[in-house]
């Protein structure tokens, strides 16, 4: 009791900007990264074998719940940033802290219940609520970047995010199961759900710091200067190459952990120094993103993010057609994965607060976080889970991938070029 | 796999397909190995490969790392590119055995049909390995010279990216080195893009020659010489000779020195071989609102 008042009194107390900084950039990195955790091993890994084991369903149908999770996430998400903008909400912290709270308090009571889940019609419930609670918590959570991080330090920030959350999902937990998701979901869900709630709900003078930094910060990298104009179209643009980053990754990824051959020589090798590998290379990955995005900005990232993708394809379908039986495939070929999925997931959460100012903020990480993350991931996974189902093999599905990749690392550059080439051209029209 | 051994593997990978008699390549990446089901050409990257008495591979075997150890017989050559080679008295050659560099070990009883020695890298020790040292800092010191003569403005502006954004220029130097070497590796297991392979190698090699050449220079200019092109050389034979003094040091002078090529290699990538500098626009921080209006604009 006596600690307990102690850091009350501490908490109320009058703090310098430093200690809000720091206080800040914790925070936001902490709940983005426990979030994405939750997302990558929960909801996308855990919930098909919830589907497929536990339930007993056929993956034609859970394919179908996912598709129809991704939608509603969307849909939700949308009208949430609505409601955040026509209510004056979008810099008012103490609003997104109570949002995210009852989203937390509500998908913690699902994790929990989750491993009961026995019917078809229960499964489908758990998805509807499940993903109009995810959908609500996307624009008060990713817009957390845009409030509490100052422009310059946005790359770095999305690179711990990224690396730290797929580092841990590297190592832990062990076993792909349900039932050890949801057990380490809700040992940690709890204490995450007083906390936010703790900050949302009594008055602390840190958290009404926090809410003014927004003033001070401005808008995004992208939305300043000569660049405000333009970003209507960059925006859709980027929420189009971002789609089908996430589209390709989760394509293959699903079909990739199906065949034991690769996933346990790699995510889910038995051997401790393969995961530690992989985990490290994640943060290697996160790292090299989070500098270049600092440096040369989206686009330099994304050429990137499409030739990784290709190659990795590449290494894969090429690894199937040569394998010699009771020969590990090579680990560049999971490496090359992580640093494409490293890249892309440091740009997601850097990107949408850049391409954003205060009056926009929960729309543009909604539309963007909701239809690249969202919509593509659980699109393309029920396509996955399809191509199975109808009896695809393996090298059939990734090389359908693999020429997607491919048309993407040629046709992005080549966009890009023919855009810089009509910009020149309209440079020496104009008078 | 180290970078020697990759380019070996693309040198390998182009001896076996020139000879135009082999079918099939196996390569030894890792483990312990005996003979493949299949008979051909065998080269022998990491790891162990194992000929047992009794037993006949058709070959050629090419060794570029790991250990050949031969306890049967090879119809066809064996070539010594790096690595352990041991032969016992069981063992026998019916082909040539080719050493040109690496540890080789064949005892008096082994059945060799012919035999050429070409031990260019000799066993650098002592004296030797010193002075291989000096020659190596006074070649590439004579090309920073050149270099810096003839392209000034292209070094000073590789060596300013390397210099001013350290941490930029060796991320892209790490990126694009892993990429490409896997990318090269991969042509070359395709063998029609072998020669695609080789040439990229070269580049990578002149990439860092250039890279080498641009951090001498800084270096240089920091010397009280004068003369930009000789005290970029000076820079250069120093960078040279501290990078093999860094190479001794246990457990992170590999790091070291791998750190500062892939600096100078990154710096040479972001100003397109110095043809344009590195300019990085200073992101606003958390007074990004009063930087806008003093007119600070950003982008990419």
């Amino acid at each position: 009791m006596n600690t307990i008042s102690r850091a009350r009194r501490i908490a109320s107390r009058p703090i310098d900007d430093l200690h809000v900084t720091i206080f800040s950039y914790t925070f936001c990195i902490a709940v983005l990264t426990a979030g994405y955790y939750y997302n990558l091993t929960f909801v996308q890994l855990g919930l098909i074998d919830l589907g497929t084991r536990v339930v007993g369903m056929s993956e034609g149908a859970v394919s179908a719940a996912m598709a129809g999770m991704a939608i509603g996430a969307l849909v939700s998400a949308v009208l949430s940033a609505r409601t955040i903008q026509a209510r004056g909400w979008s810099t008012d912290l103490r609003r997104k802290l109570k949002i995210m709270s009852a989203v937390i308090g509500c998908q913690t009571g699902l994790t929990m219940v989750a491993p009961s889940v026995d019917t078809p019609v229960r499964f489908v419930l758990w998805v509807a609520v499940s993903s109009a609670a995810i959908g609500v918590g996307i624009p008060a959570t990713f817009s957390l970047v845009g409030d509490l991080i100052a422009v310059r330090h946005r790359g770095a920030a999305a690179a711990v995010m990224a690396g730290g959350a797929f580092f841990v999902a590297a190592l832990y937990p062990f076993d792909w199961r349900l039932e050890e998701f949801a057990k380490v979901m809700s040992l940690a869900m709890v204490p995450a759900w007083l906390i936010i709630s703790t900050l949302a709900f009594r008055p602390m003078s840190i958290v009404d710091s926090m809410s003014k930094r927004h003033e001070r910060i401005g808008p995004g990298r992208f939305c300043r200067g000569d660049s405000r104009q333009r970003t209507g179209l960059g925006f859709g643009g980027i929420v189009a190459a971002m789609f089908l980053v996430f589209f390709i990754d989760s394509l293959g990824f699903l079909r990739i952990i199906d065949a034991p051959v690769y996933i346990t020589t790699s995510w889910q090798s038995p051997e401790i120094g393969t995961r530690v590998f992989i985990a490290v290379a994640h943060l290697v990955g996160a790292a090299m993103a989070g500098v270049l995005y600092t440096a040369f900005g989206r686009r330099w990232l994304l050429t990137w993010i499409f030739g990784l993708f290709a190659f990795t394809h590449l290494l894969y379908t090429f690894h199937i057609r040569t394998a010699v039986v009771g020969v590990d495939p090579p680990l560049a070929l999971p490496l090359f994965y992580v640093l494409a999925v490293s890249f892309y997931t440091t740009l997601n959460f850097a990107i949408w607060p850049d391409l954003s100012d205060s009056s926009n903020l929960a729309m543009r990480t909604a539309v963007g976080v909701g239809v690249a993350g969202w919509l593509a991931s659980f699109l393309s996974t029920s396509l996955a889970l399809f191509s199975e189902w109808a009896d695809v093999s393996l090298l059939d599905h990734l090389t359908y991938v693999n020429a997607l990749a491919l048309l993407l690392a040629v046709g992005y550059p080549v966009a890009l070029y023919v855009r810089r080439a009509r910009t020149v051209t309209h440079l020496k029209v104009a008078p | 796999m180290n970078p020697a051994s990759i380019a070996l593997l693309i040198v390998a990978l182009l001896m076996a397909s020139a000879s135009g008699e082999v079918g099939r390549i196996d390569v030894i990446l890792d483990g312990a190995h005996g003979i493949p089901v299949s008979s051909g050409a065998v080269i022998v990257v990491d790891g162990v490969f194992e000929v047992d008495p009794d037993m006949r591979l058709e070959g050629p075997v090419y060794v570029v790392g790991g250990r050949f150890m031969l306890e049967g017989a090879v119809t066809g050559d064996v070539v010594q590119l790096a690595g352990t080679v041991d032969i016992v008295p069981t063992g026998a050659v019916d082909g040539e055995l080719r050493h040109i560099a690496g540890a080789l070990d064949v005892d008096p009883g082994a059945t060799i049909a012919s035999r050429v020695e070409l031990d260019v890298a000799g066993q650098p020790s002592g004296f030797g390995g010193f002075s291989s040292t000096i020659i190596t800092a006074t070649t590439l010191a004579g090309i920073g010279f050149v270099v810096v003569r003839r392209r000034p403005q292209s070094v000073s502006n590789v060596a300013a990216a390397a210099f001013e954004h350290p941490v930029v220029t060796f991320t892209v130097g790490c990126l694009v080195t892993l990429t490409f070497v896997a990318l090269f590796v991969f042509m070359a297991f395709t063998l029609v893009l072998l020669p695609i392979a080789l040439i990229g190698i070269v580049v990578g090699l002149i990439t860092a020659i250039l890279g080498l050449i641009a951090l001498g220079r800084g270096l240089g200019r920091k010397l009280p010489i004068e003369r930009e092109p000789i005290a970029a050389g000076i820079g250069v034979a120093a960078v040279v000779i501290a990078m093999q003094l860094a190479a001794s040091i246990p457990l992170i002078g590999d790091w070291v020195v791998l750190s500062t090529v892939m600096v100078g290699i990154g710096a040479v990538i972001v100003t397109y071989f110095g043809a344009a500098r590195l300019d990085i626009d200073a992101l606003p921080g958390l007074d990004g609102v009063a930087a806008e209006n003093r007119g600070l604009e950003t982008g990419d």
